[in-house]
Formats: structure tokens, sequence, C-alpha cells
């Protein structure tokens, strides 16, 4: 099949310059901004002052003082490459992006997040960070998958009845209701008035880092902190999946094929699993990995409202601190996280749809 | 006189399909709220809009003095309709003294103002705010004499409970001057050390139960509008019901000329525990006038960033899908690209950097907006390419380049009328994304410095006040009632431009 090969090539090309391509964005706009130079400075100012406080200590005399403090200014100048113009910075930036050279942060609030101490890499605290999102957001996802898969094919036979005007109402509702919003309204029910579950996710560290010496107990601890985010999220998605499946069967009903099965006279379980099922796979998958891949950024602001430690709180964390390789960082795994599932999506829909693979 | 006629005939025409459309959409249950909630949305921009003071922002939102007299986080009025009793808010500007009257002895003039304060719940005021404006300096040969101000409150149990005993010293006031404090007013400050010794010393006989000064600090204002109980072994304020007097004495040594006159105005404020509508948030902001004004706001993030990257994304895919070649290829790469990028994450990294470039939040909103109109025309373009290319094969086009029309005609008469319903519905579906960009990226942390909706929602989850359903209930409700509002009403066009949806 060298169409296939081809096609993916030509696809995994375009991705990978489309990241090359925001990896440059993201470090020409910080240069070119002035940005991270700004924060540089005032990291270099600190240190200076670090430096000349352990001068007075050692009563230097104050010439030699200014001697020391001035070339080591200029030493750090040239370390941190700001004696050079932005258009020469950013190349080297970018090249140690792409690599996973993100560099070390000192920030204390975004390693509080990780629940690190400092000084610290970026690379780890994602590499910490990054699975804790996964992990809830699968789980969530998993769950409206469940939920839809089962629920949305009896709605489309029965389209137009009380019940499937309902789902529809409750779609359109909260299509309109940002989650990260609902997230703060339950936590005011849940975990200020009625203190059902923690205000903060933050409790979960321990529990993840220290899982094995009692999984049992610390599984109960995890879904004691999961459970709102997660409810949260699968109240909000689970309106447009019954929606977006119901009106995927729909299509499929209506196809000849369908009718020729039920004239045939075939069981209805068969039909809608060898008939109905199969054929959505492909349409299903796609919905299910594009939703993931695309809403991971989304989801941002609904974990930093939740306080859980993942990828989100990192980012809040980050810009509130102004800590320009955090920022930089995420960015970029956040962009490759996407990248790679639509990768992936192209493939998977080969796998799956006969027409791609065989055509 | 012809070519009038003609121009009238097109707006006539115009109004008729705008006319033909609005029934349409009315027709439709989703469309019908659609229509009136966005009708409700608009009048209600509209007068905020007429209503907002100019520089709202700097002048008013973001202004501690402007808010210094409302209470501090404090819910709505209409709470009492579930039986929570609250305390009045309550102000008044006082010109006239009540009381001149001249010591016999020492023949100090004392000039009293008073404000009663009916207390007619079980609830403590917040806070007592006394204002003074425009002080006479009295003159004596060269020396000048300022007031000794006195100011207590009598309770409805007719205890006289002093709240400040002030002395305002003459240090750097100009000879020259007649008043000082004639612009913005001397704040009578309470003195809780003194109010606790007093409540102490007055409340214990009357009340048969001994108090200490330290079982009232921090509890001052809870005892001077209350009375102690006992409750176990443990005294406790409870609420006194009644009229509270404030009173407020300017005492002047015997020189001083038109007493009367002496003092321009006296303000006395009882802060309250319900504020108007909406109630006040933690710096005492009507959160009532600041989602008033998020309205506006709201609106023109929505439609502004809809209307342009619609109008780009058409232009775009028109030109893309009729031209073709070179310009088609280097269209679509470049959607790819963008169509590749995860938005929120640029924005977030954007928003970060306009909060440090800019200071204007005009300028800093304008970023963020810019930013989401660059990517927000990729998906439109791609369904406009392939309609145009549909609609360029179709036999009429060709008609009409035979009688000789040119490429811009063909365009603008017979692509493009077929291309605007989609692209109307398509621009009423991406009104709620920037909207809920917009307060996402607050909530996340990005300051613009506009008080928008998210903004409000923001400092509650900067404060960690989610406990504050006042203050996170109503902002989020506004954003998803307008997305809502135009998620109807694409829902409605979308099934009148998209006939196979109509059976669902």
């Amino acid at each position: 099949m060298p169409g296939v090969g081809r096609i993916l090539v030509r696809r995994a090309i375009a991705l990978s310059i489309a990241l090359v391509i925001i990896v440059m964005l993201t470090a020409v706009i910080m240069e070119a901004t002035g940005y991270s130079t700004k924060v540089w400075l005032a990291i270099i100012n600190e240190q200076v002052r670090a430096l000349q406080m352990q001068l007075q200590q050692r009563q230097v005399p104050i010439d030699e003082q200014r001697e020391i403090l001035e070339t080591y200014k200029e030493n750090l100048t040239k370390i941190y490459g700001l004696d050079k113009p932005w258009y020469v910075r950013v190349m080297p930036l970018v090249q140690r992006t792409l690599v996973f050279d993100l560099g070390i942060t000192t920030k204390t609030s975004p390693a509080e997040v990780a629940g690190v101490s400092v000084p610290v890499r970026v690379a780890d605290l994602i590499f910490i960070t990054l699975p804790r999102t996964i992990v809830m957001l699968t789980v969530a996802y998993l769950i409206c998958a469940a939920i839809a898969l089962s629920i949305a094919p009896r709605l489309a036979y029965r389209h137009g009845t009380l019940l499937d005007r309902g789902v529809i109402t409750y779609a359109a509702l909260f299509n309109a209701v940002p989650v990260w919003w609902l997230g703060m309204v339950f936590l005011f029910f849940f975990a200020y008035n009625l203190r059902l579950v923690p205000t903060s996710g933050r409790g979960i560290i321990p529990l993840i880092n220290n899982f094995w010496q009692d999984p049992w107990n610390n599984f109960i601890g995890i879904l004691h902190y999961a459970a709102l985010p997660v409810f949260t999220v699968v109240i909000v998605l689970l309106g447009s999946w019954l929606y977006g499946i119901r009106a995927m069967v729909l299509r499929v009903v209506r196809e000849d094929y369908v009718l020729v099965a039920k004239a045939k006279g075939l069981p209805e379980k068969l039909i809608a699993r060898r008939y109905i099922l199969r054929v959505m796979a492909p349409p299903v998958t796609t919905y299910v990995i594009l939703a993931l891949a695309g809403s991971l950024g989304g989801y941002i602001i609904t974990e930093s409202v939740f306080d859980w430690p993942g990828m989100g709180s990192l980012y809040y964390a980050a810009i509130t601190s102004a800590d320009v390789p955090t920022i930089l960082g995420l960015t970029y795994v956040l962009t490759l996280v996407y990248v790679c599932a639509r990768f992936l999506l192209e493939v998977l829909y080969i796998i799956l749809d006969p027409r791609v693979r065989l055509g | 006189m012809s070519e009038k006629r003609v121009f009238m005939r097109r707006i006539d025409k115009i109004t008729r399909t705008i006319k033909a459309s609005f029934k349409e959409v009315w027709g439709y249950t989703t469309g019908k709220v659609g229509i009136i909630l966005l009708f409700t949305l608009i009048s209600i921009s509209i007068y905020a809009v007429l209503t907002m003071p100019p520089r709202y922002g700097d002048l008013v939102w973001f202004n501690p003095t402007y808010w210094e007299e409302n209470p501090q986080l404090v819910p709505p009025e209409w709470v009492s309709v579930f039986g929570v009793e609250y305390a009045k808010q309550a102000s008044a500007n006082i010109e006239y003294p009540f009381n001149v009257t001249r010591d016999p002895r020492t023949r100090y003039w004392s000039i009293e103002f008073k404000y009663s304060y009916e207390l007619d719940a079980k609830a403590t005021p917040q806070g007592i705010l006394i204002k003074v404006y425009g002080i006479k300096v009295a003159k004596y040969g060269d020396n000048i004499y300022l007031p000794i101000i006195e100011a207590y409150v009598i309770r409805p149990d007719n205890l006289r409970v002093m709240l400040a005993q002030i002395t305002l010293s003459t240090e750097g006031v100009n000879k020259t001057v007649d008043r000082i404090y004639v612009d913005s007013p001397y704040l009578v400050r309470i003195d809780f050390t003194r109010l606790a010794v007093e409540l102490a010393n007055k409340l214990s006989p009357v009340y048969n139960i001994t108090l200490r000064p330290d079982d009232i600090s921090h509890l001052e204002l809870s005892y001077l509008f209350g009375k102690p109980v006992m409750i176990g072994n443990e005294t406790h304020p409870e609420s006194l019901e009644g009229t509270y007097t404030i009173v407020v004495k300017f005492m002047y040594p015997p020189f001083l000329t038109n007493p009367r006159d002496a003092i321009k105005m006296v303000r006395f404020v009882v802060k309250g525990t319900a504020y108007g509508f909406m109630g006040t948030d933690i710096r005492g902001r009507d959160l009532a006038q600041g989602l008033l004004y998020g309205f506006p706001v709201a609106m023109v993030i929505g439609v502004v960033v809809a209307a342009i990257s619609v109008l780009i994304g058409v232009f775009m895919g028109i030109i893309s899908g009729y031209y073709g070649g070179l310009i088609d290829e280097g269209i679509q790469r470049l959607i790819d690209v963008l169509g590749n990028i995860p938005l929120l994450p640029i924005l977030v990294l954007i928003g970060a950097i306009a909060q440090q470039m800019f200071t204007e939040p005009v300028q800093r909103l304008g970023l963020i907006l810019l930013v989401l109109i660059v990517f927000g025309w990729g998906g439109l373009a791609i369904v406009v390419r392939s309609m145009t290319l549909s609609i360029k094969e179709e036999a009429y086009i060709e008609a009409a380049r035979a009688l000789g029309a040119g490429n811009r005609r063909i365009i603008f008469k017979h692509v493009l009328p077929q291309i605007i319903p989609y692209a109307v519905a398509s621009m009423v579906f991406s009104v709620p994304s920037a909207i809920l960009t917009e307060a996402g990226l607050s909530v996340l942390g990005i300051r613009h410095g506009m008080p928008t909706w998210g903004a409000i929602l923001a400092d509650a989850r900067n404060l960690g006040r989610l406990d504050v359903w006042w203050w996170i209930v109503p902002p989020g409700l506004l954003i998803s009632i307008t997305s809502l509002t135009f998620v109807l009403l694409g829902m409605a066009i979308e099934r009148i431009v998209e006939p196979r949806l109509r059976t669902a």
C-alpha cells in the first residue's frame, strides 16, 4: 500500500512543520517583545544583589566590590545572551526547546504544583504533571463515552420523543456553560457548603507520589479528590457527546443497508452491533481523539479552578509568577501532544476505515 | 433620479430579506427564545453604554475611594425573601447642626450634628463612617485653632458610647486658609480600643454580666449594636433592635465667629449587611454595576471577533476556491498550520505578554482579540472554499462568463449570495467562543483591566472566595446566557440553511 504510506508521510511532514513554526513563533513572541529580557534582567539583578550581600558580609572594600559586581553582571548578561539582539537569541532557544532542553525554573509556585522543590528542570515539572491531567480527562471521557454510546443509539431510534427533546435541550444548555464556571459553582456547593469533597486538589500530590506504599487507601483517597472534577467535566461534556453520537447514529440508521437488515428480520441487537456501531467506529474515534487532544489545552482553566495539580495549575502558577521557561515549555509540550494526537488519528483512520485503507 | 430608485429598490429588497429570515427564525422555538434573549441583551447593553461614565474602569471600578462607603462582601438585599435578616445600608448628608451651645464656664462653642439609624433586624451593621466636609479654621491674632471632634452613639437603651475623641492637628495648615477638608472629607476614625473599654464599662452594670474589654475586642460593632447574653459560660453579643443616634460634636474656642456655619456638612454612613440587587465584592464594589457594564463589553468582544473572522474566512475561502492554483495552495497550507496550533496555550502566552507590554486595557484586550481573529477564520474558509468549488462549475456561471461578466461580478453576483447564509450561521455560532475565551483567560490570571464578567469571576477566584455565591454565580450565569442566546439562534439559522437537519 504505497498510497497509505505516502499519505502518512505527508501528514507527518505537515504536522512537524506546524510544530516547528509554533515553537519559533513562541520564541519570537517572547524575545522580540522584550518579555523574556525583562524577566531575565530581573533574575540577573536578584543574583547581583545576592552577591553584593555576600561581599558586604565579608567586608570587601567598596571599590573592589563595585568592580567584582560589574564583571559578575557582565558575565551573567553574556550567559543569558542579553548582549545579543533578539533574532540571534531565537534560534538557540528554538533548538533547545525542540530537544526538550527546556531550562530550569527557580520559581517556587510552579514547583509546588508538581510537589518538588526548586530549582527544578522544567521538563521534569511537565512530565510530572502531564499524566495527572491526562488521567483526569481520560477518566471523564471514558465515562462520557460509555454513557453516550449506550444511550445515544436508543435516543436515535426514538428521535422526536420527549426524552429525545429533553436530551437535546440539555445539550444546548450545557453547550453554553463554561466547564470551569460550573466547576466553581460545584465547588461552592459540594466543597464549601456541603463539605463532601475537598476544596483543593493539591492534597492528591502525596497520594500519587507514594501510591505503592498503600495502594488501596491511596486509591480511595484519589477517588475522593478526583470525584468532583471528573463529575463536572462529565456533566458538561455529556450533552454534546449525546447530541453528537445521536446525530451520527441518525445518519447511519437511515442508510439503505440498515433498512435491508431490518427487512431481513435480523434481531435489533445484531443490527446495532454489526451494521451501526461498526460503521460508526471511525467518526466516533475521530470525535474522541480530537476532542481529547484539542481540549487538553482547554482544561487548563478547569484544572486551575479545581487546583488539580496537573498542567493547568502549572500553567496558572507559571503565569502568575512570570516564569518564562515553564510557560514556553508547556506551550511546546501541549502543542506536541496535540500534533501527535492528530497524527495518531490519521493512522487510526486508516486502520478503522476500509475505504481509506483499500481505496 | 433613476439611480436613486435603484438604490431604494435594493434597500427594499434587503429589508424584505431580513424580515423574511427573521420570520423564519421566529418560527422555531429555539429561534424565538434566541431572538427574545438577543433583544434583551442588546437593550441592556445600550442602556449600559448610555449610562456608563467615561473611563469607567479607571475612575470608578478600580478606584477604591469610590467604594469606601459600601459594605464589603455582603449579599444582595433580596436574600431577605429567604428569611435572612440584614441590617440596612443607610446614609445621609447633614448640613445643619441640630444643636449649637456654649459652655457656660469655658465659653467654648459646641456644634452638634446627629443622624438616627433604625436597626430592625437581628444583624450587626458592618461599620460606621463619619465624613466631615469643610472644617472652619478659627483664627485669633496669629494663632489658628481647629475643633476638637467627639463622636458618640446613643443606643436604644439610652446608653451613650463614645466612638472617638480627636483633636485636629494644626500642623501644616496654612494661615490664610479659611476652611480645610473642603473637597475631600476628613474621616473620623473610630477608636476601637477605647470603644471596647467603654462598652465593657457601660454594658456590664446594665445587663448584669461582667464584660472585660478583652471579651469585646474584635466584636466591638456587635456589642455596639447589641447586648451581651450568656450562652453556657460565655458571653455573646445579641443584636439590639431600635434607634441608634450617632452624634458628632465639634468644640471650637470662644472667639469663633458665625458658629452655625463652622462645618459645611457631615456625612453619616452606616454600612449594612446586604447591598443592592447583586451584593458587593471584597472591595465593597457594587456587583450589579460591574455586571451591567460587562454587557456591552461582552457583546463587543463576541460580535467583533465573530464578524471579522467570518469576513476573513469568506474572503479567503472564495479567493482560494475561485482562483485555485498557487493562491489556493498557499491559503490551504496556512490554514493547515493554524489549525494544528492549540489555541489556548498560545493565547495564554500572548495574554501574559500583553500584560507586560501594554498598560491600556483596550490594547491588552485588543491583542487577545486579534489572536482570536487570526486563529478563528480557518474552519469557515475550508467550507467556503469547497462551496465555491462546486458553485464555480455550475452552468449559470459559465453563462455569465460567456456574457462577458468579470470575475468580480461573478463573485459578488453569483457566488457570494449563496455563501452568505452559511457565513451568517457560522458567525452566530462563533460569537460565544470569544466571550468564553476572554472569561477563561481572565480566570486563568491574564488581566486586561476591563471590568468584564470574566474579570469579576477572576477576582473571586484569585482571592479564593469561591464560597461567596453572589460573587461567582451571576457572572457565570450571564456568560452562559449570552452564549446560549447565540447557540439557540445558530441552531435555528442552521436548520434554515441546512434543510437536512429539519427532521431532526
